[in-house]
């Protein structure tokens, strides 16, 4: 789950994505259904490109602000636009607005759970009347794109007049079969079109500004920023806009909501000379306490600027930056944003764009996390890492406090990984999905014993494969399991057809939530030049972790069993850990470790003997790359097919898609822009793969091993 | 007659058994031989005939420095193979003398599944090293679902001078392994020590 919807709502955003746990002919007829029952023209009117007519089927108010939140434009034919300017056929547009809406639900659902959160009552009668009015105002503008079970989850705040006008709205369709989608999420656009914008944005502090103008010469007035946490829902914008147009930019910036930190008053700074190079605006003068900006973990909705790349200047000169708007089905804009600026013990000069590497005081993160945009759960960990982590502990802390990365504990977008997954691409805000747990499946051997088979729970790991889900009951929302059974991974849930389910620990959850903040700080500090150096920094933040952990508690059976052997074979026998290490990261599925560079030196001599030969070297290069992705999908198809849970046919569709997959883009410039970033980054990753190789000697020269 | 059928299978069984024993034979003799060079590290640990196009890349680690050469990917690719050499110095962090070092790298193990053959001893660059073999199961790939238990399997040298010692490993999975064994005695049989 991406945040903790505190009181009553927490079955909310798991429910959310309940198609992607449904039996596939479930799905495939609810599918047919909602295809059926559309209102779109059916494809039998017309070829299958034919383009969505918007005059013969118009979408609801909602729907068309979404669409064009998202960059679609609505042309007078009736045509609708992509944001690449081509038609949207009507066999698309349906799952394109069922995606806006999704990642529309989710955000609603997100900002509710920010107030819930902050506020001081447990239960929805303790609520504030500002809080009540805020949650109303979001549920009602959204009650269009919401469910029945939301629907009844949230009737208490309505009277019986105003649900009975609201309930004219009809329920939303159920929910389409997924088809493959290119990303196509609405904030992406428009962080994509904000970035460039940031530093010629005047130091306005929030307002709402649509993501498209109705027309080149009126655009949409951007109204005041509204002092109440939720202002009244903003204006309709035209159904119709005009032709594809340069879209004037107004003069705010959209950030994402993630990245902007927690945006009540900055903690006291610890030390009375405030940090010069932090990189993060100031906290706000007046005693006003904006609301924070929610974005939604959605992909979608981190489709945004991180704040730490935002310029501070001319923004961070603002005297006041007003409340940042936390309701707003238009771009959240905010420039000189409120966030809690690093605690510092002591100013000390930074690389410009990277994070203070300062103490951090636990009683300073402490007061972060009391502000800070994250669920309960994230909390617990972080603060968890903030008092035992031995090693790594102040680069993480000020990169949390900084960066305010999006973490949430969400199986469905940590794909393909067993513990968690890492995003981060430039201008776009971090984020870090923890799993929950990991669904198992057995099968006898053919003589003796059992294999295990450990599979993802993640709808998407399977689409990435072209694969459809398997029928597991292990997988399904909502199915309950035959009974709970003790073991190696603890209690875990055991169902009718054999499938298993087991959860990993708090304490587990927070080592490897600490070996993904280290590969952050890799890349956010420019330490990233190895992938294998990398790989042991974070790995031995994690095990000196979990060392910290099992000493006090005598034992280390919080971790599950693979994470125990391979923090055993740590403490026991470091050589062979050290080896398999690289050597399970570096094969084809690893696919960390590039096998042609997997130390520092290796690294050295590869990008200089590159860069010398650059253009052939590019060449070879992608060509080296596609071989590469194809082996490793190639591979994984492979493991799946040996799991015995997919058709003849799944698996050889999966296999055309991976031999048709598209190759790898061709690069603007004749070298690859890495070889020279990693060339200078050498040294910096030297010295911070030293200091990991240092503590792990420490560890050993004290002799002593917490495993048993 | 019982008897003239007994000859008659046995004849049979003999006849077919050598037949047999080619045809499992013959995906090892198929197997391309790679070329082999004869490798020094930049550290100048040691030297020894390696397979020529396996990639080596150096490393110092928390135990001293290492040189790893790394091979092929298994069929399910979800481990490689690599050769590592190590040089072990007492007075290093988490020093272990060369019997004990043996004696804990063969140690069983239930959960993951170790066990180890006899030790054997060889001569190995003017040293007399020991070694011995470890099988361990292993869930693969790393941290990457889906994935299931592999057996891995372990080539192992310990090489005193002294009190200081080489190991040297050859890591691979189970199913693959006897195509890098004589990979892993060429190795042993050029090893040079340098410079200790």
């Amino acid at each position: 789950m991406p945040y903790d919807l505190g009181i009553c709502n927490i079955c909310i955003i798991p429910r959310l994505y309940t198609g992607t746990m449904m039996p596939g002919r479930v799905l495939c007829l609810a599918g047919l259904l909602a295809l059926l029952a559309a209102e779109v023209p059916r494809a039998e009117d017309a070829g299958p490109d034919q383009p969505y007519d918007y005059a013969a089927a118009p979408l609801s108010g909602l729907q068309t602000r979404l669409l064009q939140q998202a960059r679609y434009q609505v042309r007078d034919d009736g045509t609708v636009l992509a944001p690449d300017s081509q038609p949207v056929p009507r066999e698309d547009l349906p799952y394109i607005v069922q995606r806006l809406e999704s990642g529309q639900r989710l955000k609603s659902l997100l900002q509710i759970n920010l107030i819930l959160n902050r506020s001081e009552g447990e239960r929805e009668k303790d609520l504030t009347p500002e809080e009540r009015e805020s949650i109303r105002a979001i549920v009602k503008e959204n009650w269009e794109i919401f469910s029945l079970r939301l629907r009844k989850e949230f009737r208490g705040y309505f009277s019986l007049q105003e649900l009975e006008v609201m309930n004219q709205a009809p329920l939303p369709r159920a929910r389409l079969a997924e088809p493959a989608l290119k990303d196509m999420e609405p904030e992406q656009s428009v962080a994509a079109q904000a970035v460039p914008h940031v530093p010629t944005a005047p130091p306005v502090s929030a307002s709402v500004a649509p993501a498209v103008a109705p027309a080149p010469a009126a655009p949409v007035p951007v109204p005041a920023p509204a002092p109440a946490p939720v202002p009244p829902a903003p204006a309709v914008v035209p159904a119709r806009v005009a032709p594809p147009a340069p879209a004037p930019v107004a003069p705010a910036v959209a950030v994402m909501p993630a990245a902007v930190p927690t945006p009540a008053p900055a903690p006291a700074p610890i030390s009375p000379a405030p940090a010069p190079a932090a990189p993060i605006a100031a906290a706000p003068a007046s005693g006003a306490v904006p609301v924070p900006s929610i974005t939604s973990p959605a992909p979608a909705a981190r489709r945004t600027v991180p704040a730490a790349a935002v310029p501070p200047a001319p923004a961070a000169a603002a005297p006041a930056p007003a409340p940042a708007v936390p309701v707003v089905p238009a771009v959240i804009v905010a420039t000189a944003a409120p966030a809690p600026a690093p605690i510092l013990a002591s100013p000390a000069p930074q690389p410009p764009g990277e994070p203070p590497l300062v103490q951090v005081p636990a009683e300073a993160f402490e007061k972060f996390l009391t502000q800070a945009p994250y669920g309960r759960e994230v909390k617990a960990l972080l603060r968890l890492i903030s008092e035992k982590a031995p090693f790594a502990r102040n680069r993480v802390l000020n990169d949390v406090m900084s960066v305010v990365p999006q973490i949430v504990i969400d199986a469905d977008r940590t794909g393909s990984r067993l513990y968690s997954r890492l995003e981060h691409e430039p201008a776009l805000a971090p984020l870090i999905a923890l799993n929950s747990g990991v669904v198992m499946t057995e099968e006898s051997r053919l003589f003796f014993g059992r294999t295990v088979t450990y599979l993802p729970s993640s709808a998407k790991a399977y689409a990435e494969a072209g694969l459809p889900a398997p029928d597991l009951q292990a997988l399904r929302d909502g199915s309950s399991s035959r009974k709970e059974e003790g073991g190696p991974w603890g209690a875990s849930a055991v169902y009718e057809d054999g499938s298993r389910r087991a959860s990993f620990t708090p304490e587990s959850q927070a080592g490897v939530l600490l070996a993904e903040l280290v590969r952050l700080d890799s890349r956010l500090r420019r330490w990233d030049a190895s992938a294998a150096g990398v790989e042991t920094a974070a790995r031995t933040a994690q095990w000196l972790f979990y060392r910290a952990l099992a000493a006090l508690r005598r034992s280390d059976d919080f971790l599950d069993p693979l994470l125990r052997a391979s923090y055993r074979e740590w403490l026991e026998n470091p050589a062979a850990y050290h080896d398999s290490l690289i050597l399970g990261l570096s094969s084809s599925r690893g696919g960390v470790v590039d096998p042609r560079r997997a130390s520092l030196s290796a690294v050295s001599a590869f990008d200089r003997n590159a860069l010398a030969g650059c253009v052939a070297a590019s060449i070879a290069e992608t060509a080296y790359r596609d071989a590469a992705a194809r082996g490793s999908r190639e591979a994984e198809i492979r493991a799946y097919e040996e799991t015995d849970l997919f058709s003849e046919d799944n698996l050889a569709t999966a296999r055309a898609a991976a031999a048709r997959a598209p190759a790898e883009a061709p690069l603007p410039t004749p070298c690859r822009p890495e070889w020279a970033a990693e060339m200078a980054a050498l040294a910096k990753s030297g010295a911070v793969l030293g200091e990991a190789v240092e503590a792990e000697k420490r560890m050993r020269q004290e002799g002593e091993t917490h495993a048993e | 007659m019982p008897s003239s059928w007994s000859f008659a299978a046995l004849a049979a069984l003999l006849f077919v058994l050598p037949a047999r024993a080619q045809e499992f034979e013959e995906p090892q003799r198929a197997a391309p031989r790679s070329k082999h060079s004869m490798y020094t590290p930049s550290s100048h640990l040691f030297s020894c005939e390696l397979p020529s196009a396996w990639q080596p890349p150096e490393d110092e680690d928390a135990l001293g420095p290492v040189a790893r050469l790394l091979g092929p990917d298994n069929p399910a690719g979800n481990y490689r193979t690599g050769f590592s050499v190590r040089w072990i110095e007492k007075g290093t962090p988490g020093y272990v003398e060369p019997q004990k070092a043996v004696e804990k790298m063969r140690r069983s193990d239930k959960e993951t599944g170790r066990s180890s053959g006899g030790v054997s001893v060889m001569r190995v660059g003017g040293l007399l090293g020991r070694l011995f073999e470890v099988v361990e199961t292993r869930t693969l790939p790393l941290e990457r679902l889906p994935a299931r238990d592999q057996a891995l399997h372990h080539y192992l040298a310990v090489i005193p001078n002294g009190e200081n010692y080489y190991l040297v490993r050859l890591s691979s999975t189970r199913d693959v392994y006897l195509d890098f064994r004589e990979d892993w005695f060429r190795c042993l049989r050029t090893f040079r020590p340098i410079g200790r």
